[in-house]
């Protein structure tokens, strides 16, 4: 089976252009997912005060933590 | 500080476990799976059940990962059989964390060679290698030819034989197999902060960088109008909207997607989740992995596969080509950027895209094996790092050996990465919505929240989604049973590899049950050590 670059009549011409549903459903949908991220994200980053979690120094070994036992 | 409250590894950053997670969720299905499943019902229909699926369903059962996860790690666990022992303060609940364990490292073992291929596909655009290949194609007739790529592809993952991929010609692909492997080893032995967190936090905006190139490509194709109306109109000639709306299959293949996408059940969120203190944010956190997952699923993947797809090849061959991910991403996608001006540089950027999507998913399904032989045996990193590698390294033999039709790698996909996921997930609801209560649950969530999540969470957490997820599990298994040319059940018995398939997966299983109730017997020791110490008597073991 052999494929090229499609012809103008492999579809119907106009028979799957986007509809005013799919532009609505479309930008929805998009619209929706990036705006909650971007908020998301937005949140995450302008909270300083919890920003940093804790790294490997901060934890203490066990024959640190309790150095007399 | 007792042993087991001595916290061995933790996250860095706040932004590097969302991030972590996010590479977990975000993989193959978000640029493949999704927009296959979402064209095959009317794309603009689909999206209704699949949002209220994600609001009602995805991001409540993520949350309570969440906080089942914190709420293990905060009393000294970081495995899924610790977690679900500390949540139900039972024993048992430790043997259901086999499934948890079970999980990740099944999927590991073929996933690990999908993700090769990945990394294969983009090398050779690269090199030039598929631009030959296009070339040669369109030489040997007019246009072309797909069984071009259906020929390599079946050369490349070794899916014409059983051990093809052992011979001479399998040796470009066991060299990427070798690499990824590798590279996820080395990735995991570095440890969580610095090797995973680090890791996704530059590969996931890479990720998301070589989406928006191939995004912008696809957008400024001719007839891109007529490819985003068969991805996103609501209905077509045949079906109406309301008529799509009311079909059931669409509602059931919807809330598995979203089930599938946030890896939900998977065990690895609850795994990730205890790396947390008991402070630490978990609402906003859950939602900002869920949201970054939802962008690259409907935002990238939903707006590039399939209208690139349809632009080039049309209706026919792209409902064809959607049914499976493989023929979508493999076969099809190639013809795809070949037709397409500067076709070469979107087919690199969209394949190292998907190894990233992959590599950042596979990581993070060896963590909570990792986990359970650390805290549950008492090995160290590079003990457990090494028997990890080598169980795995039989697992993904067994499924490179029996590559024939991809046999092995379907039925591990059927038994570990369907069903059992749906098995997992069902557990962990109830878990939340009946072991821990919405209450507690519910106060577990709010700790050090940034952000208020609704009081109707807990509401759904205990009477709609457990039960849901037992109607999604029953109607699933019904459709399996039921079904006589793909019961997977009678295939056992008809096929040997997948026979020989399911029992490696029982011998894993065995494995983990063993490492479990060992793991049991030391935390009983080590507790019982613990409370000698605290009612004063000397301890002589």
């Amino acid at each position: 089976m052999t494929l090229g670059l499609p012809a103008a009549g492999v579809l119907a011409e106009g028979s799957y252009r986007l509809s005013a549903g799919g532009w609505i459903i479309m930008i929805l949908s998009v619209g929706f997912v990036t705006g909650l991220m971007i908020w998301c994200v937005r949140r995450v980053l302008t909270e300083s005060t919890t920003q940093k979690l804790h790294s490997q120094t901060e934890i203490e070994p066990p024959d640190q933590a309790n150095p007399e036992q | 500080m007792g042993e087991l409250q001595q916290k061995k590894e933790s996250w860095g950053t706040r932004i590097g476990v969302i991030m972590a997670v996010m590479g977990s969720a975000v993989g193959l299905g978000n640029f493949l799976r999704f927009p296959g499943l979402a064209a095959s019902y009317e794309g603009g229909a689909f999206m209704i059940p699949y949002f209220i699926a994600l609001l009602v369903l995805g991001l409540p059962l993520a949350w309570a990962e969440w906080a089942l996860g914190r709420y293990g790690g905060t009393r000294g666990y970081n495995s899924s059989p610790g977690i679900y022992r500390a949540v139900w303060n039972h024993k048992l609940g430790a043997y259901f964390g086999v499934i948890g364990l079970l999980i990740p490292v099944g999927i590991y073992m073929y996933y690990i060679l999908i993700e090769s291929w990945c990394l294969g596909y983009s090398w050779y655009y690269l090199n030039g290698a598929m631009a030959a290949l296009g070339r040669s194609a369109a030489a040997a007739g007019g246009g072309l030819n797909k069984q071009v790529y259906i020929d390599f592809f079946a050369s490349f993952t070794g899916s014409g034989g059983n051990g093809s991929l052992f011979s001479r010609a399998g040796a470009p692909t066991l060299l990427f197999i070798g690499i990824c492997f590798i590279a996820n080893f080395y990735i995991i032995y570095r440890g969580l902060s610095k090797g995973i967190e680090k890791f996704c936090i530059y590969a996931m905006p890479a990720l998301i960088v070589c989406g928006l190139i191939v995004l912008v490509r696809v957008l400024t194709l001719d007839r891109i109008n007529e490819g985003l109306g068969f991805m996103w109109n609501p209905h077509t000639e045949k079906v109406k909207f309301g008529e799509a709306l009311g079909n059931p299959s669409m509602w059931l293949a919807a809330t598995g997607q979203i089930f599938f996408t946030l890896s939900v059940g998977f065990g690895i969120i609850v795994t990730y989740a205890s790396y947390l203190k008991p402070n630490d944010d978990i609402a906003l956190s859950s939602l900002t992995s869920c949201a970054g997952n939802e962008f690259c699923e409907v935002g990238l993947g939903g707006m590039i596969t399939i209208p690139a797809a349809f632009i080039f090849l049309g209706a026919a061959q792209v409902t064809e080509a959607s049914g499976s991910s493989f023929n979508l991403g493999f076969k099809t996608l190639p013809m795809v950027f070949e037709s397409m001006r500067l076709g070469f540089v979107a087919g690199f950027a969209f394949f190292f895209l998907l190894f990233l999507a992959a590599i950042t998913s596979s990581l993070s399904m060896l963590q909570p094996a990792i986990a359970l032989l650390e805290e549950g045996l008492g090995l160290n990193r590079r003990a457990s790092v090494a028997l990890l590698g080598f169980v795995t390294l039989i697992g993904m033999y067994f499924v490179a050996y029996f590559s024939k039709d991809a046999v092995a790698l379907d039925t591990f996909d059927f038994w570990v990465g369907t069903l059992l996921i749906l098995v997992l997930a069902t557990f962990q609801a109830f878990t939340f919505g009946w072991v821990m209560g919405p209450k507690r649950g519910m106060e577990e969530i709010d700790r050090g929240a940034e952000i208020r999540i609704p009081r109707l969470v807990g509401f759904v957490l205990k009477y709609i989604s457990p039960f849901y997820m037992v109607g999604v599990l029953g109607f699933w298994l019904y459709k399996q049973v039921s079904s006589r040319k793909d019961n997977r059940f009678l295939q056992i018995a008809r096929n040997p590899v997948v026979a020989m398939s399911v029992g490696f997966l029982v011998l894993v299983t065995i494995f983990f049950t063993i490492l479990i109730a060992q793991s049991v017997r030391r935390w009983e020791r080590l507790e019982r050590q613990a409370a000698m110490i605290d009612t004063g008597d000397v301890c002589t073991e």
